[in-house]
C-alpha cells in the first residue's frame, strides 16, 4: 500500500522541484554562442573571416548592389546586351528612398561594422597574447573603416557604431542618429591608422587575401584623397594623402609586395589571384560541395557567350566610352567589349555603335539581346573569363570571380593626384605615365597643374571604370553636373534621364531605415 | 498530506481484508436467495449487452445479455451495482418483489448531464461553466475523411476547418474562434488519450541552412484512423483551456479513442470504396483558337502572325484531360475488442489507398494499428494503455521543387499551349512554327509522370496511464508516453523534367525526426459534502521535452542516369546540413470546482508554465481562470416550469498563452559559413552572428471573456446552446523591424493586439425517436471577427504579398485598427473601349505607365485619388477573407433497418482572391517566355470591337500584364459563399444473421452539390494554408473531386 503512493510521490517531486530551473535552460545545437566562438584562437580566426565573408555571401545581389551604387551614376552608362532591370533608376538618376539596392547596401555595410564591431570587443577574450589579438583587432577595424567609407561616400553622414551590439537594450547605438561627415572620417582614419600599425606588411601562403599594413596605408591614402575633395574639402588631407602613399610607392613597394603587373588582363585572371597589383578584394569560389559560394556579378555584366554561358547583361559602357581609350590600349577591350567570339556557336558577335547593339556578324548582322531597347551597350569585362564548369554552368549565376576593391594602378593614380592637387605635378606625371605604359597607352607629356588634373581624371575612367570609384570620384570632384549634361536622353529607356540636382551627389538615406529610426534624417532633397 | 493519509489507509487495508473474509462467507449465505431479473438500456431505449451487474459488497457478478437482460441472485433490499464503460455507473436496490425492472444508464458521453472528458480528468457536463462542444464517432462515421480534423467540419459552432486542397492528404485548417497569432501558430492543441500532440511541429521552425525543414507530413494528424475516434472534445473558452495554459490559446481539442467493452469479443470489418472525378473540369482553348490568339497578340505589337495558315493546325492538345483521371480510394478496418470486468482490449488495423486525380503517383497510403488496453489490478490500481502506429506514404502531385515554368502546379498545367503534341520532349517553349528552341519544354504529362516527390512517414504513440485509488474521493492519475514522428521526404527530377534538364537531374533527400516525452501525473480529490457541496479539485505537474533532429542532402548531375534517388551520391554536386532543436516545458496546474446543490457552479484553475524557448528570466507564464455557472432548472421557481428540461447560464474569463515560435529565438547565435583564402581560394571557416537576441522575450497571452447558456426542453428532445466570447491576444510573438545600423534588420519580439470576438449557436433535436423510426438534426452557425487592435508603436500599414507566384505584388494589408484577412489591390472599373482614345491616340482615362501598352480591351483602373494617374496610391481595400458566418447542418433519418444522413456545410460573405481564375482568364496568351493559354469561357466572352462588353473579368488580347502593376485587383475577387451538400449517406442494415450480427451497406456522394457564385475550382480553399494572413487565396490548387463510396461493415 505504502509503494502505490510513494512511487508517484517521488516521481512528482521529482518533476516539480530538482530540475525546474536548470532544465529550461537551452542547449544549442546547431549554433554556438558568443562565448564559445570567442573561447581560442581559432575561434577568433574564424570570427574574423566572418567580416570578410559579410562581403560576399549570400544573398549575393548584395555586391552587385554595391557595385550598382559605385558605378552605375555617370555619363557613359547605358542598358546592358538583355536590358537594364538590375540598375534601373539609378543610371538615369531617378533613384528614390525605397529602392532595392539602396536599402540593402546600407543594411550589408552596417552587417560588416556589427561582424567586425564583435571581433573587436571579444579579441582579447579569446587570446592572452595582447599583440597577436591586435592583429584581429585590426583587421576588424579596417573592415570597419571600409564599410564606413563605403557608406560616408554613399549617404553622407551616417549613424556611427562604435561598440557591439549584443542587445536590444542599447538604444543608443540602435536608435542612434547620424554623425558629421568629419567625424565619420575621424573615425575611418582611426582604424586604419590602428591596422597599418599591427597588420603584417603583407600576408603569404594560406593567409594571402587578408588585410595587411599595406592595404590600410593604401585606403587611409584614398580616405584622405576623397576627404580633401567634397564634400569634406579638408585642406590637410592632400598632403596626408601623399605622405601615406608615398610609404607604399616606389621602396614601399618591395616591403609590401605591391606593384604593377606587365600584362593588364592577367591582374583579373582567376589563374592568378591575388597578385601583387591586388590591393584588396573580396574572394568568391564555386565549388562542386559548398554552392552558392560563387558570385553573381559577370552574370550581370557579361555578354551572352563570352565564356559559353547565358547570362542577363543588364549593364552597358557607350561606343563614346570605348572612343576614349587609345587604339593600342590594352584596357579598352578588357573594359569594355567591343567584340568577342560567342561560345558555343563560335559566332562573331561584333558591337555596331551606330545602332548601339551587338550584332551577329557570322548569322548576318542580326541583332543580339533586347530588341526592345533602342540602346544598349557594351558589356564591362573586367574580370577573370573562365568558362564555367559544366555544372557550374547549369545555373550560370555563381561565378568563382574575386571582387577586386583596390588595385595599385589606384594608389598611383591617387598619389598621383595628392602631388599634383599640392603643387607637385612634376613628381605627379611619372606615376600616371608608369600606369599609361603598362597599357601600352602614349606617354603623357608634362603640362600645367590643370592639365595634369584633368589628365589624371581621365586616367582614372581608363584605368578603373567598374572598380568601385567612380561614382564616388565624381562626387568629390564636383563634377556631376557636368556628366549629365554630357549624356544623351536616350541611352535611358523610355528617355527617363533626371536634370541634375544637387541632391544627387548624395543617395537617399534609405525608407526603412526612416521608418525604423526616427532620429534619422533624410538627406536634403530627398 | 501524505503523513496524514497513510496510517488511515493501513487501517483501511486492514477493514479490507476483514470485510473480504465477511463477504466470502456472505456469498455462501446467498446462494439460497431469489433470483433477481431485470433489463438495462441506454437512454435511447438500446438493450446494452455485456454490462457488468454486480450485488453491491459481494464477488457475485454476472453481465447482460443480447437483450440488456440479466439473472442474479440477491437478497432483497440487497444493491446491484451496474456498470459500463462509457456509461455511469449506476447502484439500484432489489425491491420487494425481488425485482429491479427495467434499468436505463446514462452513457458518459450524452449531453444530457453525462460526463465529459476535460483537461486532465472528467466532468459532470452539468457541473462545467465552460463552453465545450463534442463531436462523437456517430457523426462522421459514413463521412469519407482522411484525418480527424476534417470530422470537425461542419460538426460543432466556433470551429473553422476549411479543407486547403483537393490533393490526397492535404492540409486541413482548423481554427476555434478565429486566429490568435500574427506570425505564431494559430493551430489548436489536439490531446489524444490524455495525450498532447503537436500537429506540424515540423513545419514550425526555420533551420539553420536553406533546404531544410522539407521533410514533413502532409497532415501531421494522419496517424489517428478516425475510425478509432470515441469523441473529440472541443474546449473552447478559457474556462476550459487555461489549465492546458501556454498551449491553450487557440483551444484544446481532447480525442477519446474507442476501448473495448465487457463481454463477449467482437470482430467488426469495414471496407469502403471511392471512384471521384474533379468537380469541374475546366476547358482550355482549342489549338486553332490558341493560334488565333497568339497571332493577335502579335498584330498588337506591330509583328507579323507566327501561325501562317490557323487552318491547318491539328494538334490540339487538352492539358487537363491528359494530367486528370478518375479518383479512387480503398479504406479497409478490422477491429477487435471485448473484455472482462477486469479488462478491456480494443485493437484495430485500418489500409487507405487514396489515389488523387492527378496522374503520376500523387496520392497517399497509410496504414495504421492501434491497441488500447486497460485493466484494473486491483481494486485500488487500474492500468491502460494506448499504443498506436501509423505509416504514411504521401506522393505530391506538384512538388514546389518542381516548376514548368513557374512552380503554379496545376495552373501551369492548364496553360501549356495546345499546340505542342502530348508526347513531346525536347526543346520548345511555346510550340510555334520555328521555335528558338532555347528553353526546354516542360511536358506536363512527363513532368507529373517523372518526378518523385514522396514524404514517407512514421508516427508512434505509446502511452500508460496509472489510475491509483487512495480513497474513494481521492486518486492519483500517472501517465508516461512518447511519441516519434520520423519523416522522410525524397524528390528527384530526371533530365527530361524542366528544373532537372539543365543539372542534368536534381535529388533531394531530407529527413526530420521529431520525438517527445510527456510525462504528467495529478491528484484528484472529489466529494459530495452533505449532500449540498460538491468539491472536485486537481492538482497536478506536467513535463514535456521534444527534439527535431533534421538531415538534409541535395545534389544534381547526375552523370550516371540509372541512378537516382536512392542513390543521389552518384552525382557529382552535392550539399548537405543537419539540424536539430529541442523544446521543453514543464507545468505545475490546479483546478477547484464548487457546486452547490448542483445550482451554483464554480469553476477554478490555475497553471503555472515554464518553456523553454523564452528570454531567461521570462520562461514562466501564469494562466488562471474562473467560471461560474447557475443551472436555472433546479431552483423551486423553475419546478413548475416543464417544459424546460435543464437550463444553465454561464460565464468565465481566463487567460491562457502561446509559445509558438522557435527555440533558441531569445538567444544570440554564432553560425558557420566559408570563406576562401589563400592564393588557390581554399575555402576556410567562418564564424558570425546571424542575429540579435531578446532578453525580454516573453508569452503571447490570450485573456477570454465567454457568457453562454445550455437550455434544453421538452424533455431533451430539443437542446440550444448560445456563446458571445470576446478574446484580446496580446504580445504577439512576431518580428519587429530594428534600423539595420544595429547589424541587424530585426528580432523576435512581443507587441500588439488582435480581437476574436463572435457569437456561436448549436441547435439539436430528436423529432421523432421511435422503434421504427427515427429523425435527429442538429445545426450550428457561428459569427467571428477578427480585428489587429494594434500593433504597438507601428501604425503604418503592412503590405501583404504572397511572393513566388505570377502576380508577385501585394495582395493584401493590415492596419492597426481593422479587420485581419483584407484584400488589397486596385478596383478595376471596366474595359478600355476603342472611343477612349483621342485623334492623337492618346487615352483619355487614368492609366499607369506609358501610353504606348494602352489599347482597347485592356482594363481600367479606378483612380481612388483622383491624381489622374493609376499608381500605388489607388490602391484600395477589396473584401476579406473572413466569413460573416459559416455553418454546420446534419440530419439523420432512420426507418427500420434503412437509414438516411444528410451533412450540409457553408460559409456566407467571405471573399476569395481567385488568382487561378484571374490568370487563366486574363487575355495573355504568352508572356515572359511562358506560355499562357486561356479557357474556352474567356475566348467566347472576350471583349472584341464586335463584342464591346465592359467586363474587366473578360478583356481583350493583351500583349503583356498591365504595366507596373503586380498587385491583385478586382477582378481577382469573388465572393466565396458556398452552401454544400458535403455528405449523402444511404444505409441499409441487414437483419441479423447466424453468423454476422451486423452487416451494413451504405453509399455515400461526397461533395455532391455546391451552391455558390465562386467563379473558380472550389470556394472552399486555401492555398497558403496556415498562414493568417494569406487566407483565402485560390492559387493552382489542387482541384476538388465528387465521389462516391461504397461501404460495407460487418461484425462478428
Amino acid at each position: 500500500m505504502k509503494l502505490k503512493l510513494i512511487l508517484p510521490l517521488i516521481f512528482l517531486i521529482a518533476i516539480c522541484t530538482e530540475s525546474c530551473k536548470k532544465n529550461l535552460e537551452e542547449t544549442a545545437y546547431s549554433f554556438l554562442s558568443g562565448n564559445t566562438v570567442f573561447s581560442n584562437e581559432a575561434g577568433l580566426k574564424e570570427a574574423t573571416l566572418g567580416v570578410y565573408d559579410s562581403w560576399r555571401a549570400d544573398p549575393n545581389f548584395d555586391p552587385f548592389y554595391q557595385w550598382v551604387l559605385a558605378e552605375c551614376g555617370q555619363q557613359y552608362v547605358t542598358a546592358g546586351q538583355s536590358g537594364d532591370g538590375m540598375i534601373t533608376p539609378f543610371y538615369g538618376f531617378e533613384e528614390t528612398p525605397s529602392d532595392l539596392n539602396i536599402t540593402n547596401v546600407w543594411s550589408r555595410y552596417y552587417q560588416t561594422v556589427a561582424r567586425a564591431n564583435t571581433v573587436i570587443a571579444h579579441a582579447n577574450q579569446a587570446v592572452s597574447d595582447t599583440n597577436k589579438a591586435n592583429i584581429y583587432i585590426a583587421e576588424a577595424r579596417f573592415h570597419r573603416a571600409y564599410a564606413y567609407f563605403m557608406l560616408v561616400r554613399d549617404f553622407g553622414g551616417v549613424p556611427l557604431i562604435t561598440t557591439e551590439v549584443n542587445s536590444i537594450a542599447q538604444k543608443d547605438l540602435i536608435y542612434a542618429s547620424q554623425s558629421p561627415v568629419q567625424d565619420v572620417y575621424n573615425f575611418i582614419i582611426q582604424d586604419l591608422q590602428f591596422a597599418e600599425t599591427h597588420l603584417p606588411p603583407f600576408w603569404k601562403g594560406n593567409d594571402l587575401g587578408r588585410i595587411s599594413a599595406g592595404a590600410a596605408k593604401a585606403l587611409l591614402g584614398k580616405v584622405y584623397l576623397t576627404g580633401a575633395g567634397l564634400p569634406l574639402q579638408n585642406a590637410q588631407y592632400y598632403q596626408l594623402a601623399v605622405q601615406k602613399l608615398s610609404e607604399i610607392v616606389g621602396s614601399g613597394e618591395a616591403t609590401y609586395n605591391f606593384g604593377l603587373l606587365a600584362n593588364f588582363s592577367d591582374v583579373f585572371s582567376d589563374n592568378n589571384r591575388k597578385n601583387k597589383e591586388v590591393v584588396f578584394a573580396w574572394t568568391n569560389l564555386w565549388t562542386e560541395t559548398y554552392s552558392h559560394n560563387g558570385i553573381i556579378l559577370p552574370y550581370f555584366l557579361f555578354p551572352t557567350g563570352l565564356v559559353g554561358t547565358p547570362t542577363q547583361t543588364v549593364y552597358g559602357l557607350t561606343s563614346a566610352f570605348h572612343n576614349l581609350y587609345e587604339t593600342t590600349d590594352t584596357r579598352a577591350d578588357m573594359t569594355a567589349i567591343s567584340r568577342y567570339i560567342s561560345q558555343p556557336s563560335g559566332d562573331s558577335i561584333i558591337y555596331d555603335p551606330t545602332i548601339h547593339h551587338y550584332i551577329n556578324k557570322t548569322q548576318g548582322g542580326s541583332v543580339v539581346g533586347n530588341t526592345l531597347f533602342s540602346y544598349t551597350g557594351m558589356a564591362y569585362g573586367k574580370f577573370g573569363r573562365t568558362p564555367l564548369s559544366p555544372t557550374q554552368a547549369a545555373v550560370p549565376t555563381d561565378y568563382s570571380t574575386d571582387l577586386i576593391q583596390m588595385r595599385f594602378s589606384d594608389v598611383l593614380l591617387c598619389l598621383a593626384e595628392a602631388l599634383n592637387e599640392t603643387g607637385q605635378t612634376a613628381q605627379a606625371i611619372p606615376l600616371l605615365n608608369r600606369v599609361r605604359a603598362r597599357a601600352n597607352a602614349s606617354e603623357y607629356s608634362v603640362g600645367s597643374q590643370d592639365e595634369a588634373r584633368s589628365e589624371i581624371r581621365k586616367e582614372r575612367r581608363l584605368e578603373l571604370t567598374g572598380e568601385y570609384t567612380t561614382v564616388y570620384d565624381i562626387r568629390r570632384w564636383g563634377t556631376l553636373k557636368d556628366e549629365i549634361a554630357a549624356m544623351d536622353p536616350a541611352q535611358i529607356l523610355n528617355n527617363a534621364l533626371a536634370p541634375y540636382s544637387a541632391k544627387l551627389e548624395l543617395y537617399p538615406i534609405p525608407q526603412k531605415e526612416l521608418d525604423a529610426n526616427p532620429n534619422l534624417k533624410q538627406n536634403p532633397g530627398w | 498530506m501524505s503523513k496524514k493519509i497513510l496510517p488511515f489507509l493501513e487501517q483501511k487495508k486492514k477493514a479490507l481484508l476483514f470485510f473480504s473474509l465477511l463477504f466470502f462467507s456472505l456469498f455462501t449465505f446467498a446462494q439460497q436467495k431469489a433470483i433477481v431479473n431485470g433489463t438495462v438500456y441506454s437512454l435511447d431505449n438500446v438493450p446494452l449487452v455485456g454490462v457488468s451487474v454486480r450485488v453491491k459488497g459481494t464477488n457475485n457478478g454476472t453481465t447482460s445479455d443480447a437483450q440488456g437482460r440479466f439473472k442474479i441472485q440477491a437478497n432483497k433490499g440487497a444493491t446491484l451495482v451496474l456498470s459500463f464503460v462509457g456509461y455511469e455507473e449506476k447502484e439500484i436496490e432489489v425491491n420487494d418483489a425481488g425485482n429491479v425492472g427495467t434499468i436505463q444508464l446514462v452513457s458518459t458521453t450524452s449531453t444530457l448531464g453525462g460526463v465529459v472528458v476535460v483537461g486532465y480528468g472528467s466532468q459532470n457536463k452539468r457541473s462545467l461553466a465552460s463552453a465545450t462542444s463534442e463531436v462523437s464517432a456517430k457523426d462522421f462515421q459514413h463521412a469519407v475523411i482522411n484525418t480527424l480534423d476534417q470530422a470537425l467540419q461542419g460538426r460543432t459552432s466556433g470551429v473553422q476547418v476549411v479543407n486547403t486542397s483537393g490533393e490526397p492528404g492535404a492540409q486541413v485548417v482548423v481554427r476555434i474562434r478565429g486566429n490568435n497569432s500574427l506570425s505564431g501558430d494559430n493551430q489548436p492543441l489536439y490531446v489524444i488519450d490524455g495525450f498532447p500532440v503537436a500537429p506540424y511541429t515540423e513545419g514550425l521552425t526555420q533551420g539553420s541552412k536553406p533546404g531544410l525543414k522539407n521533410a514533413y507530413s502532409q497532415n501531421g494528424l494522419y496517424g489517428i484512423n478516425p475510425d478509432d475516434i470515441a469523441s473529440m472534445v472541443v474546449l473552447k473558452d478559457a474556462a476550459a483551456t487555461a489549465i492546458y495554459g501556454s498551449r491553450g490559446a487557440n483551444g484544446v481539442i481532447l480525442i477519446t479513442t474507442k476501448s473495448g467493452k465487457t463481454g463477449e469479443g467482437k470482430i467488426e470489418l469495414r471496407n469502403n470504396y471511392s471512384v471521384g472525378t474533379i468537380r469541374n473540369p475546366v476547358k482550355m482553348m482549342t489549338g486553332k483558337q490558341y493560334a488565333e490568339i497568339v497571332n493577335e497578340t502579335n498584330a498588337l505589337s506591330g509583328n507579323a502572325p507566327i501561325f501562317g495558315n490557323i487552318d491547318t493546325i491539328t494538334t490540339n492538345t487538352d492539358w487537363f484531360n491528359a494530367t486528370t483521371r478518375q479518383s479512387y480510394r480503398e479504406d479497409a478496418s478490422a477491429i477487435f475488442s471485448g473484455g472482462t470486468a477486469k479488462s478491456l482490449y480494443y485493437i484495430s488495423g485500418n489500409y487507405v489507398k487514396d489515389i488523387g486525380n492527378v496522374i503520376g503517383s500523387s496520392g497517399n497510403k497509410k496504414g495504421s494499428i492501434r491497441a488500447n488496453l486497460s485493466s484494473k489490478i486491483n481494486n485500488w490500481y487500474s492500468i491502460k494503455g494506448q499504443f498506436s502506429f501509423a505509416r504514411q506514404f504521401t506522393n505530391r502531385a506538384f512538388s514546389t521543387q518542381m516548376r514548368w515554368p513557374t512552380g503554379a502546379g496545376f495552373l501551369d498545367l492548364l496553360r501549356q499551349s495546345p499546340t505542342v503534341p502530348v508526347d513531346y520532349l525536347g526543346f520548345n517553349a511555346y510550340g510555334f512554327p520555328g521555335d528558338s528552341k532555347q528553353f526546354w519544354f516542360g511536358n506536363p504529362v512527363n513532368e507529373l509522370n517523372s518526378k518523385i516527390d514522396v514524404v514517407k512517414n512514421d508516427n508512434s504513440i505509446v502511452n500508460i496511464e496509472n489510475e491509483i485509488k487512495i480513497l474513494n474521493s481521492l486518486k492519483l492519475v500517472v501517465s508516461l508516453g512518447g511519441t516519434q514522428n520520423l519523416s522522410r521526404r525524397q524528390i528527384f527530377l530526371d533530365a527530361t523534367t524542366v528544373l532537372g534538364q539543365p543539372k542534368n537531374g536534381v535529388g533531394y533527400n531530407f529527413l526530420a525526426n521529431t520525438y517527445s516525452y510527456n510525462a504528467n501525473a495529478y491528484l484528484n480529490y472529489d466529494k459530495l459534502f452533505s449532500d449540498i457541496h460538491k468539491l472536485d479539485l486537481t492538482l497536478g505537474a506536467e513535463y514535456n521535452a521534444q527534439t527535431l533532429e533534421e538531415t538534409g542532402a541535395s545534389s544534381s548531375n547526375f552523370a550516371i542516369p540509372y541512378f537516382g534517388i536512392n542513390n543521389i551520391g552518384s552525382a557529382l554536386s552535392q550539399e548537405i546540413s543537419s539540424y536539430r532543436e529541442d523544446r521543453k516545458l514543464q507545468s505545475a496546474f490546479f483546478r477547484g470546482n464548487y457546486s452547490y446543490k448542483g445550482k451554483y457552479i464554480l469553476n477554478t484553475s490555475l497553471r503555472v508554465d515554464g518553456a523553454s524557448p523564452f528570454a531567461e528570466n521570462k520562461k514562466y507564464g501564469l494562466f488562471p481562470t474562473a467560471g461560474v455557472a447557475w443551472n436555472l432548472d433546479k431552483e423551486e421557481f423553475m419546478k413548475n416550469v416543464s417544459f424546460i428540461s435543464t437550463s444553465k447560464i454561464r460565464a468565465s474569463y481566463g487567460e491562457t498563452g502561446s509559445q509558438a515560435i522557435s527555440p533558441y529565438s531569445s538567444l544570440q547565435q554564432f553560425v558557420n559559413g566559408v570563406y576562401p583564402t589563400g592564393g588557390n581560394n581554399n575555402f576556410t571557416l567562418t564564424l558570425y552572428p546571424s542575429g540579435l537576441g531578446n532578453a525580454d522575450l516573453s508569452w503571447e497571452k490570450t485573456k477570454q471573456f465567454d457568457i453562454g447558456t445550455d437550455i434544453s426542453v421538452l424533455n431533451n428532445k430539443l437542446s440550444f446552446s448560445f456563446d458571445y466570447y470576446n478574446k484580446l491576444t496580446s504580445d504577439l510573438l512576431q518580428p519587429r523591424a530594428i534600423p539595420s545600423q544595429s547589424g541587424y534588420t530585426s528580432i523576435t519580439d512581443n507587441y500588439g493586439v488582435i480581437q476574436n470576438r463572435g457569437l456561436e449557436f448549436s441547435i439539436s433535436a430528436d423529432i421523432i425517436s421511435r422503434k421504427n423510426m427515427e429523425l435527429t438534426t442538429q445545426f450550428n452557425i457561428s459569427r467571428n471577427k477578427n480585428v489587429l487592435v494594434n500593433l504597438g508603436d507601428r501604425t503604418a500599414p503592412t503590405y501583404i504579398s504572397i511572393g513566388n507566384n505570377l502576380i508577385g505584388g501585394v495582395s493584401g494589408i493590415l492596419v492597426p485598427g481593422q479587420e485581419i484577412g483584407q484584400f488589397y489591390g486596385y478596383q478595376l472599373t471596366g474595359l478600355v473601349q476603342t472611343k477612349d482614345f483621342d485623334a492623337d491616340g492618346k487615352p483619355s482615362y487614368p492609366y499607369p505607365g506609358p501610353a504606348a501598352v494602352q489599347h482597347p480591351g485592356a482594363v481600367k483602373f479606378q483612380d481612388t485619388n483622383k491624381d489622374g494617374k493609376i499608381d500605388k496610391a489607388d490602391r484600395q481595400v477589396l473584401g476579406n477573407s473572413s466569413p460573416d458566418f459559416t455553418f454546420g447542418w446534419s440530419s439523420n433519418f432512420r426507418w427500420k433497418n434503412f437509414s438516411v444522413n444528410l451533412f450540409i456545410t457553408g460559409s456566407e460573405g467571405n471573399k476569395v482572391l481567385d488568382i487561378t481564375r484571374a490568370l487563366l482568364n486574363d487575355g495573355i496568351v504568352i508572356w515572359g517566355g511562358q506560355v499562357t493559354n486561356q479557357t474556352q469561357d474567356w475566348y467566347g466572352k472576350r471583349w472584341t470591337p464586335e463584342n464591346p462588353i465592359n467586363d474587366p473579368r473578360y478583356p481583350g488580347v493583351l500583349a503583356g500584364p498591365p504595366f507596373v502593376i503586380t498587385d491583385a485587383t478586382s477582378a481577382m475577387i469573388e465572393d466565396g459563399s458556398y452552401v454544400r451538400l458535403k455528405s449523402l449517406t444511404f444505409l441499409y442494415a441487414f437483419p441479423k444473421l447466424k453468423v454476422v450480427k451486423g452487416l451494413t451497406l451504405s453509399v455515400t456522394a461526397t461533395n455532391l452539390l455546391t451552391i455558390t457564385k465562386y467563379a473558380g475550382f472550389d470556394p472552399e480553399v486555401s492555398t497558403f494554408n496556415q498562414s493568417i494572413l494569406q487566407q483565402g487565396i485560390d492559387y493552382a490548387g489542387y482541384p476538388t473531386q465528387r465521389s462516391y463510396t461504397f461501404g460495407l461493415s460487418c461484425n462478428f
